[in-house]
This record gives structure tokens, C-alpha cells and sequence, in this order.
């Protein structure tokens, strides 16, 4: 579905080239949860944008290849890449954003931001607006939402409603692949598990692509089949969610996992001491180098590649495969 | 229901904001040393014309009643807010008497208000046009070199502009007349086209002086809401560029420059003065100066009155449209 190789995406900022996404390569497959997990500033929302094609000044694809297969309606797959993808958001790739406070404006009607989603080539454009007022009406009414929050504004609607009008924005033209960054952050539990129970049917109804980003690993393992960590621009480990959880292989997924609380655990959390590297100009060798429990002399200097250690489960760490030293 | 408390205390506060200032109007000549009618007769004596003592005191009664000063305080009171309301009249003007001060207003008010509303309103839309284009689109070269004429033209003093703009105009290239002429009567179009050319030296003035504050702030404004996680996710969206600086940015930043607005249109009748007397205009400003020159208080009090009446129904005006452009307001 969607093909990552060796990607690097870098920021040129005044204060150097910030390198957030860097030498990322994953492939996301059709009807799957893939969820995409790290701590702050670690390139996940940056890796986010670049899945979504929004690659404005100063984001910049450096090198890798970036590659999505389109269905063009006639039965073909066309493969599309950066540039191509854009032309077919919300209805072959869509976005469902964090911060549902602040992404709806505050001034228009909710059905009016409706309008703005839908492509302007897409057929649903020219039957006018009160054809897609309908649709997303009906499409409201399948998701057991109030159907008259087409006409407040924003500020009438709760934290928790503004999220779902956001996730039914991001799913009304039925898109392959949905990707949702901190979809949860800033709810209070119990609406994040309407918010992700919402998406987790969604995705099953649709049988398409979701990827979710989050920093909280108790959202990625309710929903996610696959599991990504990011650290410091990097692809550090990948896998089957549950092997993951089951096997966390890289020191940096183990620590994650371990910060969780457990019912019945009365023990204090230990974090992770240390915060990650700046990626204007991150450390030669293994980027966790520095906060690592278990690092050895060549971890400085030497940078880890991925290897398989179980089936469909990646890491990249100096502790798996012939040591090289 | 909500929307008529909003209407109910508004006006409450319209008529709160007259009758403090009527009240103003009212006591502020009568804590001053000077007796208007003494000094009135003062001034007819000077001329030398002779009177009888009865001549005198018949004047003096005459002159205390169009003054409105017979009575206690407190009748005076209430027949200058009898007058005020209820009757309109003011009573002569002194100075172009037997002229009624009603019909001295009648005539100034319409070029008042015709030339200050009309240059506060187009400096205000085409200062927010180029703020807003400025703030949205700050890499634009030309949004950039207007809001560079917009730093240089917005610290010049009023007065300097206005003159600047007289040399240029009439005196080296004679292209508006020095003189305030019209041809014509009103409904005609020889009439209009008079009004418009006079007018077009004065008007510039006040939008060349105006609008750069206009641009400065709204650039501030929409370049501050261009960065709000909205107007970012309408370009997820791909909503089209003219589509998010409409209805995303101007629609969020034009709320704080209505109250601007609301507030600077309060104000026209001080920026009516200067501009009318150095173009000739002959608006409120000019009777106003000539009432104040010629201690004719009923003029006066006539013009500070309607100006207070003036500036509060369009403040009310605008206060009422408000909720029309913010939601949140009309919903609360």
C-alpha cells in the first residue's frame, strides 16, 4: 500500500538542517492498524506529514523513496509518489488531526468544513452543497452523531465531539488509508475509548489502512496490529504489536513498555532518564546511545542497521545479530 | 432570547452614554466665571448702540430665556433635555442670528458625515485588504513594499498630509479648487459629480493618514491566526488558498478591527475639525470652530449634542452588527 525506502526528510532551519525523519524504510499494508509510537520530537508527526504528502518549506524530502498504490477506479493500480498523493487527499488518504480544540474554525459552521475536505475534483463537488450536506448528514446518522452539529460552530460542541466530527471528516469519502496523529491526547480516558473504539470500527468496516500516531503505548496496544518505535528520526524497532509487547527487543521499547502502569502493580514507574538527542546534529552511532541501560563501547560509533529477529519483527541495536566489533 | 438581552442591555447602555454626556453639555458651561448673557449684552452695548434701561432688561430677559437660563438648575435641566429630545430646538445661533441652530446643524451635519464615514470606512477596507494580504502572504514582494509605504505614510501628523496634499494639488498643479463649490441641486448629477470632486482632496487625506494603521494591525492579526492549528489543518484539508485567507484568517481577524472600527468612527466628529477647516469643508468641524470663536453657545451646545448623539448611535449600530460576524457572541 504504502512503501517507504531508506527515507530521509529534513527541516532546513536557521539553526541548522533538523533531521526528524531519517533513513526511515517500512512498508504499510492494506487493512491493517499500523501505530507509530515515541516520545516528543522524535519525528513522528514529521513522518506523518511526509506519509500524507504535505511537504511545505522548510520540510523537504533529502533522499529515499516514498511510493503509495493508487487505484485509479478502473481496476489498475497505479503507483503515485510525493507530488501525486496530494491530489487525492480525503478521498484516497485523509487526516485526522490532534488538538480538537483548536483545528475547527471558530467562526464557521461545522458542515461548511465539510465543504472545504472534499477535492475539487471529486464528483461529489459538482452536485453542489446541499448534496454533501446530505451525504454527511447520512454518513452522521451511521455514526450515531448528532446530525445538528452541521450547523453549530465549534465552541458548542465538547472536547470529546469535536474529536469525532474530526474522525468522521477524516472518513466520509470512505479514504484506503486514514492516519491519525494523537488522535486521543487531551481527552479524558473514557472518551478516548469511544474515540478509538470509533476508529477501530471504522477501520473494520472499511477494511483500509489506519495509522495512528501516539506517544501513549496504551492506545497503541488497544488498537494496533503493528507496532513502529521511533527514536530520534530512527526506526529503532518493528513489529507485530503483540511479539512487540511480548518481546520488546530494543532497550528503548523495553523501557516504554515498562513505564506502563499494571493493575496490582503497586511498584513506582521508572522513565527514562535523559532526553533524546537535538536532530540538528545527532550523536555518530546509536542515536540512544546515551540514555541506554545496556550500551557497549561500539555503540558510540558504529550506527546499528535493522535485522530480523523473529518473523516480521525488526531492531535495530548493536545486542541482536554477529557482533561486529 | 439570548440575542434580545444582548439587544436590551445595549440600548440601556446607548441611552446610559447620552444622558451623561447631555448632562456633561448641560453643566460644564454653567461652572464657567463668565455669565453668557451678561457678556452677550456686554458685547451689544460695545457697539455702541444705546439702550434704555426697560430696552436692557427686556434684551437680558430675551437673552436668558434663548439660553435656556431661566429657572432653577433643575428646570433648566429638564428644558434643556426637553429641548434636546423632544422639541430639538436649540434656540437661535448668536453668531448667524436670527438663523435657528437646528437649521445651522441640518445643513453641516449630511457633509460631515457624508466625508468622515465614507474615508474612515475605505481607509478601513483598504487598510485590512493590504494587512491582510501582508500577513498571509508575508513572502509576496508587493505585500511587503505596501506595508513599507504603510510604516512610512502611518507616523506622518494629520495636519502635515493634509497640507502636503493642498500644495501639491491646488497650489502647483491646480487640479481641485481652493474653494468649497458646488454647482447644481441635490438630486441632480452635476450635483454629485460637484460633491464627489470637492470632496475627493479632504477624503484623501483622512484614508492616506488612516489606513496605515489599519494595514499594521491587520497584518499583525492575520499572520499571528495564520499560524492557528485551523488554518493549518484547512490547508490539510486543501482548501484553496483564497478559500482559507477568507474564510479562516479575515473572517478571525476582522472581529477585533469591527471593534476598532466601532470605536475610530467615535471619534470622527475630532478629526472633522482640523480636516474641515484646512479644506474649507463646510461640515460640523467649521461651525463648530466659528461657534467656539464667536461665544455662541447655543451653536455650541447644539453640535456637541448632536455629536454625542452622533457617536453613540453608531456605536450602538456597530454593537448590533457584531454578532453577526462572531458566533460566539451571538450564541453565548
Amino acid at each position: 500500500m504504502l512503501r517507504l525506502r531508506d527515507l530521509r526528510c529534513y527541516y532546513d532551519t536557521p539553526r541548522g538542517v533538523v533531521q526528524a525523519v531519517d533513513g526511515v524504510s517500512i512498508d504499510i499494508q492494506s487493512n491493517e492498524v499500523l501505530g507509530i509510537a515515541g516520545e516528543s520530537g522524535c519525528g513522528k508527526s514529521t513522518l506523518l506529514k511526509v506519509l500524507y504528502d504535505y511537504l511545505q518549506p522548510p520540510l523537504r524530502i533529502v533522499s529515499g523513496a516514498y511510493e503509495a498504490d493508487f487505484p485509479d477506479g478502473a481496476g489498475k493500480v497505479k503507483t503515485i509518489g510525493p507530488g501525486e498523493i496530494r491530489q487525492h487527499w480525503w478521498e484516497f488518504i485523509s487526516y485526522i488531526p490532534q488538538g480538537s480544540m483548536s483545528v475547527l474554525n471558530p467562526v464557521i459552521r461545522i458542515e461548511n468544513q465539510f465543504f472545504d475536505a472534499v477535492p475539487r475534483d471529486h464528483p461529489l463537488k459538482a452536485t453542489g452543497k446541499t448534496a454533501i450536506r446530505e451525504r454527511v448528514a447520512a454518513y452522521l446518522k451511521e455514526l450515531e452523531l448528532p446530525v445538528e452539529v452541521l450547523k453549530s460552530y465549534p465552541h458548542q460542541l465538547s472536547g470529546g465531539m469535536k474529536q469525532r466530527v474530526l474522525v468522521a471528516l477524516g472518513t466520509f469519502l470512505h479514504p484506503q488509508i486514514v492516519l491519525a496523529d494523537e488522535p486521543t491526547t487531551a481527552l479524558d480516558v473514557v472518551v478516548q475509548k469511544g474515540i478509538l473504539l470509533m476508529l477501530i470500527e471504522l477501520q473494520q468496516q472499511m477494511q483500509n489502512t489506519l495509522v495512528v500516531v501516539s506517544h501513549d503505548m496504551g492506545v497503541h496496544y488497544q488498537i494496533s496490529d503493528r507496532l513502529a518505535i521511533m527514536y530520534a528520526g530512527k526506526l529503532v524497532e518493528y513489529g507485530p504489536t503483540d511479539a512487540i509487547f511480548r518481546n520488546p527487543a530494543h532497550p528503548y521499547t523495553q523501557m516504554l513498555i515498562q513505564s506502563l502502569p499494571r493493575v496490582g502493580d503497586r511498584s513506582q514507574r521508572v522513565g527514562i532518564s535523559g532526553r533524546p538527542p537535538s536532530l540538528v546534529d545527532p550523536p555518530t552511532g546509536c542515536r540512544f546511545a546515551a540514555r541506554c541501560p545496556k550500551v557497549m563501547d561500539h555503540c558510540a560509533h558504529q550506527e546499528p542497521v535493522l535485522l530480523q529477529i523473529e518473523p516480521e519483527h525488526f531492531v535495530s541495536c548493536h545486542l541482536y545479530g554477529e557482533q561486529a566489533s | 432570547m439570548q440575542f434580545a438581552k444582548f439587544v436590551i442591555t445595549r440600548i440601556i447602555a446607548y441611552v446610559l452614554v447620552i444622558w451623561i454626556g447631555i448632562t456633561v453639555v448641560f453643566f460644564v458651561p454653567r461652572f464657567m466665571p463668565s455669565d453668557p448673557v451678561e457678556s452677550m449684552l456686554g458685547r451689544i452695548m460695545t457697539r455702541g448702540n444705546y439702550m434704555e434701561a426697560e430696552q436692557v432688561e427686556a434684551m437680558r430677559a430675551t437673552l436668558t430665556q434663548a439660553f435656556g437660563l431661566e429657572g432653577t438648575l433643575a428646570e433648566q435641566y429638564f428644558g434643556f433635555f426637553h429641548r434636546t429630545f423632544l422639541t430639538r430646538d436649540f434656540g437661535p445661533s448668536l453668531s448667524l442670528f436670527p438663523t435657528p441652530v437646528n437649521e445651522v446643524i441640518g445643513r453641516a451635519l449630511p457633509w460631515t458625515l457624508g466625508l468622515l464615514l465614507s474615508s474612515t470606512v475605505i481607509a478601513w477596507i483598504v487598510g485590512n485588504a493590504i494587512g491582510l494580504l501582508a500577513g498571509y502572504r508575508s513572502r509576496w514582494l508587493s505585500s511587503r513594499a505596501l506595508e513599507v509605504i504603510a510604516i512610512f505614510v502611518y507616523p506622518i501628523p494629520y495636519y502635515i498630509t493634509a497640507l502636503i496634499l493642498i500644495i501639491l494639488f491646488i497650489h502647483i498643479n491646480p487640479i481641485f479648487p481652493l474653494f468649497f463649490s458646488i454647482r447644481g441641486d441635490p438630486p441632480s448629477l452635476e450635483f454629485i459629480s460637484s460633491v464627489i470632486y470637492n470632496s475627493i482632496l479632504p477624503a484623501a487625506s483622512i484614508v492616506i493618514v488612516g489606513f496605515g494603521w489599519w494595514v499594521l494591525s491587520m497584518k499583525a492579526l492575520s499572520s499571528s491566526i495564520s499560524e492557528e492549528d485551523f488554518v493549518y489543518f484547512a490547508k490539510l484539508k486543501g482548501a484553496g488558498e483564497g478559500r482559507i485567507m477568507t474564510a479562516y484568517v479575515l473572517r478571525n481577524a476582522i472581529l477585533p478591527q469591527v471593534t476598532v472600527l466601532a470605536l475610530q468612527i467615535g471619534t470622527i466628529f475630532n478629526g472633522a475639525l482640523i480636516t474641515e477647516i484646512l479644506f474649507g469643508y463646510p461640515g460640523l468641524g467649521t461651525i463648530t470652530y466659528n461657534a467656539v470663536l464667536q461665544a455662541d453657545y447655543n451653536l455650541l451646545m447644539g453640535t456637541i449634542s448632536i455629536s454625542i448623539i452622533a457617536v453613540a448611535s453608531s456605536t450602538l449600530i456597530i454593537d448590533l452588527l457584531y454578532p453577526f460576524f462572531d458566533p460566539r457572541i451571538r450564541q453565548r
